[in-house]
């Protein structure tokens, strides 16, 4: 128990280390590489406010219109950074940033362009005073104490407040979505989903008689879009700076997003698809282990035991030939030739499974039966004969049915695909060929665990003498 | 490049990374590090990282033709098991090892290796050009570029007898080759 706790301990590691290997794959693959926009593990050049901020401002002293546009989709979280900065510039590139700033106080005052400052000046002068009136609502304690009674208390007042920094309130607005559990939780994200929508420009709402389902599939399409856009309105402090060097990177990002699912923050969607998609394959699967198990070790023992008919022929070679030319022409041909309907697929397995089992157990009985060969012909009764080969055959299956287990899970899915049966084989190649990141890492990581599982129970049956070595 | 051809190399490259590095590997486990823990991690790691997702992937990503990402992918997983097996004693050892054994032979280390699992090892070698036709089929299924082998021929519905019976032939050259190459002291060939 002791060894196989500790074993399941060393699996995780294992596990995240293979994620590694295959991530990095996943980014050199041209396909997959489409969909990642982030470096891989290490982001030289993270993103914050701050830096967008100051991005844009430069923008806007070589390109207005771009910049304007930069500037408008920041909205007020570039602001406390823009407009601290306004007075080192030289007085022209002061009026070109005052100018794109346009957009932004219309984000912040929908009557802005009703009654526009007359000039470049007086919108410097405008822009002046909103910084003294309101430097001290950019503070994100402030902003975190607004947000919070806005989800706990539905009063226009705090929508107000909350206008005034626009974009600067979006970090506390996500944070505050939370965990949705119950209905106060469903509640207090249909209050902050119309901020979000409004100021991120996408259409999100939760009703208010939506079901804790709705709202939390709600709550993660909003998250997944602060997964990429969160950066450029997050001010990051320098430790978090340091840290963003990680965390901004689509490995950090894959692995926030999946612990976020099984943490049940997020809709489970990538769960729901691989249980509703890996029942077709369990099924498969199971039936190729009961093959390798049962059938296996059985057909491997009757092949063997035809040898003590004293048969000329068919004592040497008629079993070797027979099991090996079996299983060459049925593996191939039938796993890439399909199966027509699940139950011939299960069938294809099971013989697959049983005769990969029977080919390495026969080959090995087969190595030692010239001396071994009396303690069986030693028996009289066909059943005593049987039970003394099988002591000799199943000390192998927990060596070879975890070995086996990782080509049985390639089989199946080679046959799945081959089938067009809505398996996991078939979604894992429509994401190869869409680049679908999450669902390839779900297959391969599910895979390696149960292999873990596999090989630990397979291991429980291993005599202590082995498991130690020698 | 002939679709036997293509399956022919690959199967072969697979056949020497297998019994090179497989062999190393096993010789790390037996004589180097006490148990069985190096060849666990090897098994659990190949759990993971599936042929139906790696090959395609490595095909895609890099210049090599895929009778080389193939082989080289197969050659790995079959190392593993042929140090996996290697490294699992045998329940009893022949009468030749107990004797070599008990009269202090020099050869007493090959001996041992002997007297560990050597049919399973020639059958996970002989089953290389099962596996590699398998992944070749599964790159036609996945890949709209073309994809040359015997399991592309099986894959795409265009099989015929010579095909089928190259493979058998393959498979029987694999294992005669692998008893071959494992040939012990104190065992047949």
């Amino acid at each position: 128990m002791a060894d196989a706790l500790r074993r399941i301990l060393l699996g995780l590691p294992l596990l995240l280390l293979g994620a590694v290997l295959l991530f990095s794959l996943l980014g050199s693959s041209p396909v997959t590489a489409q969909t990642l926009t982030r470096p891989l593990f290490y982001n030289p050049a993270p993103e914050s406010a701050e830096s967008a901020s100051l991005e844009a401002l430069e923008l806007v002293q070589s390109d207005l219109s771009l910049g304007t546009k930069r500037l408008t989709e920041l909205g007020g979280a570039a602001l406390p950074y823009v407009l601290s900065r306004l007075g080192q510039l030289p007085i022209d590139a002061r009026r070109r940033v005052a100018l794109a700033l346009d957009g932004v106080a219309v984000r912040l005052d929908p009557t802005f362009l009703a009654r526009p400052p007359a000039d470049a000046d007086a919108r410097l002068v405008y822009w002046d005073r909103y910084q003294d009136d309101h430097q001290l609502d950019f503070r994100p304690l402030v902003v975190a104490r607004i947000v919070h009674r806005l989800g706990t208390q539905a009063r226009g007042l705090r929508a107000a407040d909350l206008r005034v920094v626009d974009t600067y309130a979006l970090p506390a607005l996500v944070a505050e979505i939370g965990r949705i559990r119950s209905r106060d939780d469903v509640e207090r994200a249909s209050r902050l989903t119309p901020h979000i929508a409004r100021l991120t420009g996408h259409p999100f709402a939760i009703e208010g008689d939506a079901s804790v389902r709705e709202a939390r599939q709600v709550a993660t399409e909003i998250r997944s879009l602060w997964d990429s856009i969160g950066p450029r309105y997050t001010p990051l402090d320098p430790v978090a700076r340091l840290a963003a060097h990680v965390t901004q990177t689509e490995f950090s990002t894959w692995l926030a997003r999946t612990a976020r699912e099984l943490a049940r923050i997020d809709s489970p969607n990538l769960v729901e698809r691989l249980v509703g998609h890996g029942r077709l394959t369990v099924g498969f699967l199971v039936s190729a282990l009961l093959g390798a198990l049962v059938v296996g070790p059985v057909l491997a023992g009757a092949l063997e035991l035809l040898r003590f008919r004293r048969l000329r022929f068919a004592e040497v070679w008629l079993p070797r030939a027979g099991l090996g030319l079996t299983l060459t022409i049925a593996m191939p041909t039938l796993v890439l030739g399909g199966a027509s309907n699940p139950a011939a697929g299960s069938t294809i397995s099971a013989l697959v499974g049983a005769l990969g089992a029977a080919f390495v157990l026969h080959r090995e009985v087969m190595d030692r039966m010239d001396w071994r060969s009396h303690v069986v012909l030693g028996r009289r009764r066909p059943l005593e004969r049987i039970l003394a080969l099988g002591t000799w055959l199943l000390p192998s299956l927990p060596t070879l049915v975890p070995l086996l287990f990782a080509e049985l899970v390639t089989s199946v899915l080679v046959l799945e695909i081959a089938s067009n049966a809505r398996g996991i084989g078939s979604v894992t190649l429509t994401a190869l060929k869409q680049g679908d990141v999450p669902w390839i890492m779900a297959v391969c990581l599910v895979f390696a665990a149960l292999t873990s599982v596999t090989q630990v129970l397979a291991d429980a049956f291993v005599p202590g003498r082995e498991q130690r070595g020698r | 490049m002939s679709h036997l051809s293509a399956t022919l190399l690959g199967s072969f490259m697979a056949l020497v990374i297998a019994v090179s590095l497989g062999l190393l590997l096993g010789r790390v486990t037996l004589e180097w590090l006490a148990g069985r823990g190096v060849t666990t991690l090897l098994v659990e790691s190949r759990g993971g990282l599936l042929g139906v997702i790696v090959v395609p992937l490595l095909v895609a990503a890099s210049d090599w033709p895929h009778w080389v990402v193939i082989g080289c992918f197969v050659g790995v997983g079959r190392s593993v098991a042929l140090a996996r097996w290697s490294s699992t004693g045998a329940s009893e050892w022949s009468p030749a090892i107990r004797g070599g054994l008990a009269l202090g032979r020099s050869g007493s280390l090959l001996l041992l290796r002997a007297a560990r699992r050597r049919g399973a090892v020639v059958a996970s070698l002989a089953a290389i050009p099962l596996e590699v036709a398998l992944l070749e089929g599964c790159l036609v299924l996945v890949q709209d570029a073309p994809v040359t082998g015997l399991g592309a021929l099986l894959a795409s519905g265009r099989a015929e007898v010579w095909a089928v019976a190259s493979l058998v032939l393959l498979v029987g050259a694999h294992e005669w080759s692998a008893r071959r190459v494992l040939r012990g002291p104190g065992g047949r060939g």
